[in-house]
C-alpha cells in the first residue's frame, strides 16, 4: 500500500496538563522518557506470509508461533505491534524493519 | 529447470539453469542502481567519513512511488517525525540495501550451474535483496491490496493458457514477478527449517 496522499500533519500533542485547583495537589504526569512507544508494521500486497514471519523470527527473536500470529494480525487486520518501549528502540526496530523490505511506523502508545 | 531450496546443515542447496540466475542477477542490479545512494562512496573510507559528516537526506518523501515503498514514510499522520527519521536515516538504509543485494548477487556469481550453493548469510540477504526487488516489480504492476495479487496470479495463470493476451512489457514484469515470489519462498522455506 505505498504511498498515500499526503496527510497534514496532526497537532502537536501538548503537554498533560491536570487542571489545578488553588491548594489542590497536581496529579504528576509520568516523565516523557517513560511513555512508551510502539513499532507498527502495515500489510502489503508483495510480502510473503512465510518471509514476514521469518523477519519477526529473525530481527526480534520471537519463538515461530509467536511471529506466526504476529504476521497474521498483520495480514488479517492490516498492522500489528511488533515490539514497544524506549523511542530509540521503536526508532531502531523501524530502521530494521525498513531493511527487509517491511513498511513499518513508530508512535507513542495510545 | 529449477528446484528448491534443500537445506544442507549450513547450507542451501537448489539447481538452477545458467539462464535462470541470469535472470535474477539481472533484476537485483537493476534493484541495486535504483535503491542505491544517490552520492557514490568514493572506497576510500576516510573521505567516505568526511564526505558522509554532512550526509543527510532530503526530508521529502521520494517522488517514484517504487522508490516511496522501499524508503517509507515512518510516521502515517506526523509529517514532521516522518521527515527527522528520513533525514536521518534514508542514506544509511540505502547504503545497507545496496550492500545486501551485492551479497545475494556474489552468491549467484559463484554458482556453477546447474548448482546454486549457498551459506547462510547469502541466503539471508538474498531473500532480503528479492523483497526489494519483488516491492519494485509490484508497484510497477500496480499492486496496491492483496486482492490485486490475486487478480494478478489469475491473470497470469489465465496468460500461460493462452486465454488473454497481455502487452510483452507488462507479460515480462509478471513472469519475473512470479519466479521471484517463487524463488523467495523456497529460500525462506529452507532458512526457517534450520
Amino acid at each position: 500500500m505505498p504511498v498515500d496522499a499526503p496527510q497534514p500533519p496532526a497537532p502537536p500533542a501538548g503537554p498533560q496538563t491536570t487542571p489545578e485547583e488553588k491548594g489542590a495537589v497536581g496529579v504528576l504526569d509520568r516523565p516523557e522518557a517513560d511513555v512508551p512507544w510502539v513499532t507498527l508494521v502495515w500489510n502489503d500486497p508483495v510480502n510473503l506470509m512465510s518471509y514476514v514471519t521469518w523477519v519477526f523470527q529473525t530481527h526480534f527473536g520471537y519463538p515461530r508461533a509467536r511471529a506466526e500470529a504476529l504476521m497474521m494480525d498483520v495480514h488479517t487486520k492490516g498492522r500489528a505491534v511488533v515490539s514497544t518501549g524506549t523511542r530509540e528502540k521503536c526508532e531502531a526496530d523501524t530502521e530494521a524493519m525498513h531493511g527487509y523490505g517491511l513498511w513499518a511506523t513508530f508512535q507513542k502508545d495510545d | 529447470m529449477a528446484s528448491t531450496f534443500r537445506r544442507r546443515g549450513q547450507r542451501l542447496v537448489a539447481t538452477f539453469d545458467a539462464e535462470e540466475i541470469q535472470v535474477v542477477a539481472h533484476v537485483l542490479e537493476l534493484t541495486r542502481a535504483f535503491v542505491a545512494p544517490e552520492r557514490e562512496e568514493t572506497g576510500d573510507p576516510f573521505l567516505d567519513l568526511v564526505e558522509g559528516l554532512g550526509d543527510e537526506a532530503d526530508p521529502e518523501e521520494p517522488s517514484d512511488p517504487a522508490l516511496a515503498r522501499l524508503l517509507p514514510p515512518a510516521s502515517r499522520d506526523d509529517a514532521e517525525q516522518a521527515a527527522e527519521f528520513r533525514r536521518l536515516t534514508e542514506h544509511g538504509l540505502r547504503r545497507r540495501k545496496a550492500a545486501t543485494i551485492s551479497t545475494a548477487l556474489a552468491a549467484l556469481a559463484a554458482a556453477e550451474p546447474p548448482l546454486l550453493e549457498i551459506d547462510l548469510d547469502q541466503a539471508r540477504a538474498l531473500a532480503i535483496a528479492l523483497t526489494d526487488a519483488r516491492l519494485i516489480l509490484g508497484e510497477r504492476l500496480g499492486l496496491r491490496t492483496d486482492e490485486d495479487s490475486e487478480r494478478l496470479h489469475q491473470e497470469l495463470e489465465a496468460m500461460l493458457a493462452g486465454e488473454v493476451e497481455v502487452d510483452p512489457g507488462t507479460a515480462q514484469k509478471m513472469a519475473y514477478y512470479d519466479f521471484l515470489s517463487w524463488l523467495q519462498e523456497s529460500v525462506t522455506a529452507a532458512l526457517m527449517a534450520g
